[in-house]
C-alpha cells in the first residue's frame, strides 16, 4: 500500500468508488460513467469549445470520449489520478475531430480551386483566404498539439505535473513545450502589431 | 519594438504560463521598468491569452447523458455483432479509414496512408521517418524457392544443434532431473527430412547456418546454467523483504501504522499533525555501540543501532563507499558536537533499500551540490534531522532538491534550511520532491533564503510546519498552498518581490574554520 493511496483528498475517495462500481457489472458500470460525467463533464465541454471553436462539434467529441472513456475502464489504474487520463482521452478526439474535419475543408478547397482555375475568381479567393487569416486569432496560428496544452496550462490552469502525467513525459519536458508554445505566440502577436493588423 | 523586446515579450507569455524562473521573471520586471515599449506589449500579450485560451464555464447539453448512452448501445451493438466485425486500417497521418484500394505506403518503414495525405505532410508521417517516397501494392511476386527451403534448414539445424547438447554427456548427478530444456530437445521431431534438405542447399549456406546454430545452443545452455543461481537469488531476496515487513509489523513500525491508518480511514494530518504519533514512526529499536566517525573506514562496517559521532571541524562521508545494493543499517544516528562546530560533507544519500530511522543531529550538512537524499524507492523511508543546517542542495536550475522521495516520512526538529550556498545559488533551490508520498513534520525550524519551493505541490505529500520561522523567502515559494500543506504558529520576512540572489553565501560565513571547504 501507498502512501498516496493513505494521501487521497475526500473527492479522489469519491471518485476511487466510482471506479469501484466500474469494475462491477453493466448497470454498475454505466452507473459510474454517468457519476463521472457529471463531474467532470463541464469542464471538458468547456475545454473543447474553447479548443474546437465549434460547439457542435464540441458536444461530439465530448460523446465520443465518454464512449471511449466506457469502454476502457478495464484499462485504467484507480491508483492513479483520473483526470490527466480523461484528458488524454479527450485531447486525442479532439485531435482527431480536428484533422477530419480539415480533411474535409481541404477537399472542398481543392474542389473550389481546381473549378475557379485561369479565373479571377481564383485571386479573390487568395484574397479573402488572406484576410481571414488576419482576423483570426494569434492561437491560432499554433500547431493543435501546442495549442491545446496552451489552453490546458492558460486556460484550465492545470499543473505541470498532472500536465506531465497526461501527456505521458516530463515535467521538463511539458516546461519545455510550454516555453515554445509562449514563444510561438508572442512572436505571432508582435508580427501582427508589425503589420498594423488588428489586435 | 527592438528584436531584444521580442524576446522580452516571450518572457511576458511564459510568465503569464507560469512558467519562469526566479531569474527570468527579475529580468523582465527590471526590463518593463525601463523600456517604454514592452509593458504595452506584455498587456496586449495577457490580454490576448486571456481572450483566446481562457475557458469559460459551459453548462452540459440537456440531451449530453441520453447521446452518451446512444453511442454506448451502438457499440455494444457493434461489439455483439461478431460476425460484422471487421479489421481497417488506419491512415497514419489523418487516421481516417484507409480503404485497402485507396493506401499507400512508406517505402522506408511502410506505413500506411492516403496519397494526400502523404503528399500534405511531405513526408512519412511516422514518427522518426523521413522518408519522402511511398510504394504502392501491385500483384505479389511468387517467393523465391530458395528462400522457402532455406527456413526449415535452419530450423532444424538449431533444432538439431539443441538435441545435440542434450545428448551430450550432463554435468549434473545422476540422480538429479534433467531441465526442461533438454527434455523438449530430444522431442524435437523431424518431420522434414533433414538430409534430404540438407543435400540441396549449398555448401555455405550449410556451414552459416550450422555455425548459427552452435552460437544459438551455446547462449540457450548459458541461461540455463544461471537460471537456477538467478532464480534463487530473487526467492533469497523476496524471503529477505518478506521478513523485514513481519518483523516491522511485529513490532508496530512504520509499515504496521501505514495499514492501520488505512484500515482506519484515517487522514494523514491526525498522523502528521500530532508529533506523539508522528515520532511513533520514529521509534528505535536496535540498540549499538558509538563508533567514532572520523576513525571509521568504510559504511560497510556499520551495523543497526550504531552511532556514528563527530567532534568539531570538517568531516566527509561517502554514502557510496556502501555499495549501491547494499541497505543502510537500521536506527542508524549520525551526530556532530554543534550545528556551528561540525560540518559533513555528504554525498548524495541514495539507497533502492528501505531506509529505516536514518537520524542526523547536531551538525550542519553540506549537501556539496547535490540532494541531500535520493530516496525514490518503493520502500518506506524514515529520515530525522535533529539540530541540524542543510546547505548546499542548490546546484542547478529548477530541478535542486534538498530531498526527493517517493514513500517517506521526514521530520525536522530545530533544523536551518538556508538557500545560497550551492553552485547557483540565484533562487533555484526546492527543499522537496514528491513522487508518491511524503509524511513531512517540521518543527521550529528556519527556511532563510530565496528558494524556488519550500514544498512540493504534489497532492501525494502532508507538510506540517510548526512555529517555524521563513526569512527573506519569496512569497511564491510559500504562497502556493493546497490541502496537504499545515502551517502552525509560524512566523514570515518576505524577500522583496524583485529581489535575486546573485550572492553566493560560503561556508566560511559560517565558520571560519570551514572556509577551506568553499566550492
Amino acid at each position: 500500500m501507498s502512501l498516496a493511496t493513505l494521501m487521497r483528498t475526500p473527492a479522489e475517495e469519491e471518485e476511487k468508488s466510482i471506479f469501484a462500481l466500474a469494475r462491477g457489472d453493466a448497470a454498475a458500470r454505466e452507473r459510474a460513467l454517468h457519476a463521472l460525467y457529471e463531474r467532470h463533464g463541464p469542464e471538458v465541454l468547456s475545454f473543447l469549445v474553447r479548443f474546437l471553436g465549434d460547439h457542435a462539434l464540441a458536444e461530439d467529441v465530448l460523446q465520443e470520449s465518454f464512449v471511449a472513456v466506457h469502454a476502457s475502464f478495464d484499462r485504467y489504474d484507480p491508483e492513479r489520478p483520473f483526470k490527466p487520463w480523461l484528458h488524454q482521452i479527450v485531447r486525442n478526439h479532439a485531435l482527431m475531430a480536428l484533422r477530419a474535419r480539415k480533411k474535409a475543408s481541404g477537399l472542398v478547397e481543392k474542389k473550389a480551386r481546381a473549378g475557379a482555375e485561369g479565373s479571377l475568381d481564383a485571386t479573390r479567393e487568395a484574397m479573402s483566404r488572406e484576410a481571414v487569416s488576419e482576423t483570426r486569432g494569434a492561437l491560432e496560428e499554433l500547431g493543435d498539439e501546442t495549442r491545446a496544452l496552451l489552453v490546458e496550462r492558460y486556460g484550465l490552469g492545470r499543473k505541470l505535473t498532472d500536465l506531465a502525467d497526461a501527456w505521458s513525459v516530463s515535467e521538463r519536458t511539458i516546461r519545455n513545450r510550454l516555453h515554445d508554445a509562449a514563444e510561438q505566440f508572442a512572436r505571432a502577436v508582435v508580427a501582427r502589431r508589425a503589420k498594423g493588423g488588428p489586435k | 519594438v527592438s528584436r531584444d523586446c521580442e524576446d522580452f515579450a516571450v518572457l511576458a507569455a511564459a510568465r503569464a504560463l507560469s512558467v519562469l524562473d526566479e531569474a527570468e521573471e527579475a529580468e523582465l520586471d527590471q526590463h518593463l521598468a525601463s523600456c517604454p515599449a514592452c509593458p504595452d506589449l506584455a498587456r496586449e500579450l495577457e490580454e490576448r491569452l486571456a481572450r483566446e485560451a481562457a475557458v469559460e464555464p459551459i453548462a452540459l447539453p440537456e440531451d449530453g447523458w441520453r447521446r452518451i448512452q446512444e453511442g454506448l448501445a451502438r457499440a455494444k451493438a457493434a461489439a455483439s455483432a461478431g460476425a460484422n466485425v471487421f479489421v481497417r486500417v488506419r491512415c497514419s497521418y489523418c487516421h481516417g479509414a484507409l480503404e485497402r484500394d485507396a493506401a499507400v505506403f512508406c517505402a522506408s518503414c511502410l506505413a500506411p496512408g492516403h496519397r494526400e495525405c502523404f503528399a500534405e505532410h511531405g513526408r512519412c508521417p511516422a514518427q522518426g521517418c523521413d522518408e519522402t517516397r511511398i510504394i504502392e501494392p501491385t500483384v505479389q511476386k511468387p517467393a523465391r524457392p530458395r528462400r522457402t527451403r532455406l527456413l526449415p534448414v535452419l530450423a532444424v539445424l538449431v533444432g538439431g544443434g539443441v538435441a545435440a547438447a542434450a545428448l551430450a554427456p550432463s554435468r549434473r548427478p545422476a540422480n538429479e532431473a534433467p531441465s526442461t530444456l533438454r527434455q523438449d530437445a530430444v522431442k524435437i521431431p523431424d518431420p522434414l527430412g533433414v538430409e534430404a534438405i540438407i543435400g540441396s542447399a549449398t555448401p555455405d549456406r550449410i556451414v552459416e547456418a550450422k555455425e548459427r546454430a552452435q552460437k544459438i545452443r551455446d547462449e540457450s545452455l548459458e541461461r540455463a546454467r544461471n537460471a537456477d543461481s538467478e532464480a534463487a537469488r530473487f526467492v533469497s531476496e523476496e524471503i529477505r523483504k518478506e521478513r523485514a515487513f513481519l518483523e516491522d509489523k511485529a513490532r508496530g513500525g512504520t509499515m504496521a501504522i501505514m495499514n492501520g491508518l488505512s484500515a482506519a480511514g484515517t487522514h494523514p494530518y491526525s498522523l502528521v499533525g500530532s508529533a506523539e504519533k508522528f515520532g511513533e514512526l520514529f521509534h528505535r529499536y536496535a540498540k549499538g555501540v558509538a563508533v567514532e566517525g572520523s576513525a571509521a573506514t568504510s559504511l560497510k562496517d556499520l551495523r543497526d543501532g550504531m552511532t556514528l559521532t563527530y567532534g568539531e571541524g570538517s568531516f566527509s562521508l561517502d554514502v557510496r563507499d556502501r555499495g549501491d545494493h547494499e541497505p543502510l543499517p537500521k536506527d542508524l544516528t549520525i551526530r556532530g558536537a554543534g550545528m556551528d562546530k561540525t560540518l559533513l560533507t555528504l554525498d548524495e544519500l541514495s539507497s533502492n533499500d528501505e531506509v529505516t530511522n536514518l537520524t542526523f543531529e547536531d551538525m550542519t550538512i553540506d549537501c556539496g551540490d547535490n540532494y541531500l537524499t535520493d530516496l525514490r524507492s518503493e520502500n518506506p523511508i524514515t529520515l530525522h534531522l535533529v539540530r541540524c543546517r542543510v546547505v548546499g542542495f542548490d546546484m542547478g536550475a529548477g530541478g535542486s532538491v534538498m530531498l526527493a522521495a517517493e514513500r517517506a516520512a521526514f521530520w525536522a526538529e530545530d533544523c536551518h534550511f538556508e538557500a545560497g550556498y550551492g553552485r547557483t545559488p540565484a533562487g533555484f533551490g526546492n527543499l522537496f520532491r514528491v513522487r508518491d508520498g511524503l509524511l513531512a513534520r517540521l518543527d521550529r525550524c528556519v527556511f532563510d533564503g530565496l528558494f524556488r519551493s519550500v514544498y512540493d505541490t504534489n497532492q501525494a505529500a502532508t507538510y506540517v510546519f510548526t512555529r517555524c520561522r521563513f526569512e527573506n523567502v519569496s512569497e511564491r515559494s510559500i504562497r502556493d498552498t493546497r490541502d496537504g500543506v499545515h502551517f502552525e504558529a509560524c512566523s514570515e520576512t518576505l524577500a522583496p518581490s524583485d529581489a535575486v540572489c546573485r550572492v553566493k553565501r560560503h561556508l566560511g560565513d559560517l565558520n571560519p574554520l570551514w572556509k577551506n571547504r568553499n566550492r
